[in-house]
């Protein structure tokens, strides 16, 4: 592998690293306050990039103005899918893992109206202005204004989180986190915080997607693959931690991006599951995971 | 309770369970082609689910990636038919060996993983399976997969579609059985207690690892016949049929008809496949209306389908119920009963009738024979603490702590919440390991052995939350106590073997006899979850007992207790202590304290402050100090009985400061 071979893979490996990560925290945001997952979040991401080629490159919108309305659309998305799939079952039987029925089933509706509306298309979205996704040359690779303000966003994003969770709410909802009980009977308002999570995780989501946009064309096919490497990002981070996130998903990425010009494309997920291995087998909760002292 | 047949058909399960098999003999007779192909695809599933209820009903270990079985399974028929020329019933064997195989290393994570993080790795253990397939190696034929499988024959006697559909549901019949036979095992009963509470595993002596290994290596063994008799049903493979949608689908099956229930994964199948003919009329909304139906149904029933049935059942048994006498067939062993037991051990023959002196306070056991002492079943063992210390970051829980428990001594260990107790107790029980220093039991030392190896050993240990399976009864909660007692191999499990029988019956006689002497056997078929808390505590404790424990540490047994109950327990103490049990029993409560133990030790902020006889200790001024205080209104030095100890100074009991000395 020569040197500017390198320098492509990796550079090719960070910005699609950045799209796990947006994901990830997108389902550690959702995770926080009750340790419920979205497993409709793959096609939510799905969504944030189709709608992007719709309403840029179809209706010729503004790109940070339908950014902006595809996070609008994303955050119902979040708030409807908590409460109709989760609310109902936490009220019944707080134990049960039916929200895992419940949430494929929103995928499955999701995966189901996108496949009857899409046509799918074989084009990326053009970048946002100022930021061209053209590259110019760095030393021997090429790289986009695009790509090294996808990594800024990406590791600004836990900055961003990390305020956000020292407000007030965020503080409630990491107690809520912590100690649900106790939370509850602090008078935090379980339920109100929950929807909120859902609603910025929606939008965070579909922003991975729309973010996405402008480096691959949407494939209806990948909802799920979307949705592991999430997941995997966030497991390799240590879930619940929105920089882990950043990291799990940069090392997935990059681990992907190499296997696939190093060894074959279809031995990608191959890879990302023996780094995912190595990882949990060095630290079972994951790099910043923390530990949990055995509660006799 | 047997009741009649006629109105055994006419109760809820009764009806079910016909309905079920006119759905499933319904293509047998109908002799309809299409009805008989998705009728064996129903099937398929079921088998195959029957498998993952085993993992994750029973066990609760997740697996999003149970469908890459089914897979390995398909792939193993059709490479060894179509490339080799073998016959397809010739391939079942290594199918079945592979997709064990494979789930074995499906398993391996779980020893660390907590459970999402197995979700994840299964499912990308999927995706590997299916990218595998999907691959140019030259054996699974890539995208197009294998063709020309052919059908399964017997003795060369090619069998039709209905015939195979017939085998199909022996095979589903057979794995029903079979998981009917593990759920009422010691086995399944380990898996439950894995499921629902690891610590309450390991503190019994169930080795955890080697379960959940085990768990998915067994459910290899449907999915694999599943998988091979799918590439024979349909004469072909592809990676399509098997991608990671088979493995959710799996999951969902056995979600909707109910996690853990025998049943379950067929009713799941049959919803899961007959929702989507039902909705072929709907064409463009077919989707729509079965994501939709999903919703409602995981809704309305988040214990699932046969949840629902169970819960119908409940309702129709008390409005049987009401008016009969309740608490039927809970009597305790009698002698007849206990006749018919050849037991190989006399320690097994003895306990069901066991009498002590302390007995006869405790409650009357009818059936109960003066048999053998308790104390030739039971030996209390050595402890020795040493030099032990634990650190947890820089804050010091416990420094030098030494003392030594004679065997068959009982050892109050008393203290103010914080000094350290609950982590010695941990340590000895093997959940903490020391920072420093050794703990010897029986002479050896056991430090670095997991909590599970200790428990084999005979430390058992009651917690201070009570911890109880509380889906399962009371009497299932106390066999599970026997279960590092019970060996077999898998397959006398599976067949539930008269040896496994006679054991069974042995145990269950032997938990009623001692829910007889702690008074609640009229509780032996409650769910241990809508127990009251006292009953719950002396559940845990007829657990430990059942494990034949020689060293048994008491997490604060009296607490929130009543009076009466206190009493009970109390004497509950001594019948362990008079059975030459060796016991550790951390309590706030002195007056049990000084009622039942031999000597004291006394604790304050990580570091033992007394040791010594009851008395001694009691009237020592530093322990009077430091955690007893005295009583204003009467000036007693010591502490009366009934007083809860443990609040700081000034809290009804004045400390020494305030003293009118």
């Amino acid at each position: 592998m020569t040197w500017s071979l390198f320098l492509q893979t990796l550079i090719g490996g960070v910005s699609i690293g950045c799209i796990y990560a947006i994901a990830g925290i997108s389902i550690n945001v959702m995770y926080r306050p009750g340790g419920y997952f979205n497993f409709a979040q793959g096609y939510v991401v799905l969504l944030g990039s189709i709608l992007m080629v719709v309403l840029s490159t179809e209706w010729g919108w503004n790109w940070y103005v339908a950014a902006l309305a595809i996070m609008v659309i994303g955050g119902a998305l979040g708030g409807a899918t908590e409460l109709v799939a989760i609310r109902p079952i936490m009220r019944r039987r707080s134990s049960s893992v039916a929200w895992v029925i419940t949430t494929l089933a929103v995928s499955l509706l999701l995966s189901d109206e996108i496949g009857a509306h899409y046509q799918g298309t074989s084009t990326t979205v053009p970048g946002p202005p100022g930021l061209s996704t053209s590259t110019f040359n760095l030393g021997s690779a090429l790289i986009s204004p695009y790509d090294i303000a996808l990594l800024i966003f990406a590791c600004l994003l836990p900055v961003a989180l990390w305020f956000l969770y020292h407000t007030r709410h965020g503080l409630a909802i990491r107690a809520l986190a912590e100690d649900r009980d106790a939370a509850l009977l602090r008078g935090v308002p379980a339920n109100a915080l929950t929807s909120l999570s859902w609603v910025l995780g929606g939008a965070l989501g579909v922003l991975a997607g729309v973010l996405d946009a402008p480096l691959s064309p949407p494939d209806v096919t990948l909802g799920f693959t979307i949705l592991i490497s999430g997941f995997l990002a966030v497991a390799i981070g240590g879930l619940g931690d929105n920089r882990g996130a950043i990291i799990g998903g940069l090392l997935l990425g990059c681990v992907q991006s190499f296997a696939a010009i190093e060894i074959n494309p279809s031995y990608q997920n191959v890879g990302a599951f023996i780094v995912f291995l190595i990882v949990l087998a060095l630290r079972p909760r994951g790099i910043f995971g923390a530990r949990v002292l055995r509660e006799v | 309770m047997k009741l009649p047949l006629a109105s055994r058909l006419l109760s809820p399960k009764g009806v079910g369970a016909l309905l079920l098999t006119c759905l499933c003999l319904a293509p047998l007779v109908s002799n309809d082609s299409y009805l008989v192909y998705i009728g064996s695809l129903t099937a398929i599933y079921a088998l195959a689910a029957v498998g993952l209820n085993i993992v994750h009903g029973f066990g609760g270990q997740i697996s999003l990636g149970h469908g890459s079985l089914v897979a390995i399974g398909a792939y193993v028929t059709a490479v060894l038919t179509v490339n080799h020329g073998w016959p397809v019933i010739a391939t079942l064997v290594p199918a079945m060996a592979a997709t064990v195989v494979a789930g074995i290393v499906m398993s391996l994570p779980s020893l660390r993983l907590s459970r999402w993080n197995l979700a994840v790795i299964t499912m990308a253990f999927a995706l590997i399976v299916e990218g595998f397939l999907n691959s140019d190696q030259g054996l699974t034929g890539g995208g197009n997969g294998l063709v020309g499988i052919g059908g399964l024959s017997f003795s060369g006697r090619p069998l039709s579609p209905l015939n195979l559909y017939g085998v199909l549901l022996l095979l589903v019949l057979v794995g029903l059985l079979c998981s009917w036979n593990l759920r009422r095992s010691a086995q399944g009963l380990a898996l439950i207690a894995i499921r629902d509470s690891e610590l309450v595993a390991q503190s019994l002596g169930i080795g955890v690892p080697r379960k959940k290994v085990w768990a998915f290596a067994i459910s290899g063994i449907p999915a694999g016949l599943a998988g091979a008799l799918w590439a024979s049903l349909g004469g072909t493979v592809s990676p399509g049929q098997f991608d990671i949608s088979l493995s959710v689908l799996l999951f969902l099956i056995i979600l909707i008809g109910g996690d853990g229930r025998i049943v379950g994964p067929v009713l799941g199948a049959l919803v899961m496949e007959l929702l989507p003919q039902v909705l072929t009329g709907f064409a463009q909304y077919q989707l729509l209306i079965y994501a939709a139906l999903l919703l409602v149904i995981a809704t309305l029933a988040p214990e699932g389908l046969s949840g629902v049935g169970e819960s119908i059942a409940r309702y129709v048994r008390r409005l049987h119920a009401t008016g009969r006498i309740p608490g039927l067939a809970t009597g305790p062993a009698s002698a007849a009963a206990r006749t018919g037991v050849v037991a190989s051990a006399v320690s097994m023959e003895s306990t069901p009738g066991i009498a002590t002196a302390a007995d006869a306070g405790l409650a009357n056991e009818p059936g109960a024979q003066p048999g053998l002492e308790l104390a030739e079943v039971y030996s209390g063992a050595s402890l020795a603490i040493e030099g032990l210390r634990r650190t947890f970051g820089g804050v010091v829980a416990l420094s030098d702590v030494s003392f030594e428990v004679p065997a068959g001594r009982v050892v109050g260990l008393i203290g103010p919440n914080g000094s350290g107790k609950t982590t010695l107790l941990n340590m000895i029980s093997g959940f903490y390991q020391p920072t420093a220093g050794r703990i010897l039991f029986d002479g050896e030392v056991v430090n670095g052995e997991r909590a599970s190896a200790r428990a084999r050993r005979g430390i058992g240990r009651t917690f201070q939350i009570p911890r109880l399976l509380d889906r399962e009864d009371v009497l299932s909660n106390v066999v599970v106590g026997a279960s590092r007692l019970r060996h077999r191999p898998v397959l006398l499990w599976l067949v539930r073997a008269p040896v496994v029988r006679r054991e069974e019956a042995f145990y269950r006689r032997e938990a009623l006899a001692w829910l007889g002497r702690f008074g609640i056997a009229d509780l032996s078929d409650q769910p241990a979850g809508e127990l009251s808390h006292g009953d719950k505590r002396t559940v845990e404790i007829v657990r430990a007992m059942m494990s034949k424990p020689r060293l048994l540490l008491l997490d604060e047994p009296s607490s929130g207790l009543g009076a009466e109950e206190v009493n009970k327990l109390q004497q509950a103490i001594a019948a362990i202590a008079g059975a030459g049990l060796t016991v550790v029993l951390v309590e706030h409560h002195i007056g049990l304290v000084r009622r039942v133990a031999d000597e004291i030790v006394v604790m304050d902020q990580g570091a033992l402050i007394a040791n010594g006889p009851v008395q001694e200790v009691l009237t020592d001024r530093t322990v009077v100090d430091a955690y007893l205080g005295t009583v204003m209104s009467r000036g007693e030095s010591g502490s009366g009985d009934g007083v809860v100890a443990g609040r700081p100074p000034g809290d009804k009991v004045t400390g020494p400061q305030a003293s009118p000395e």
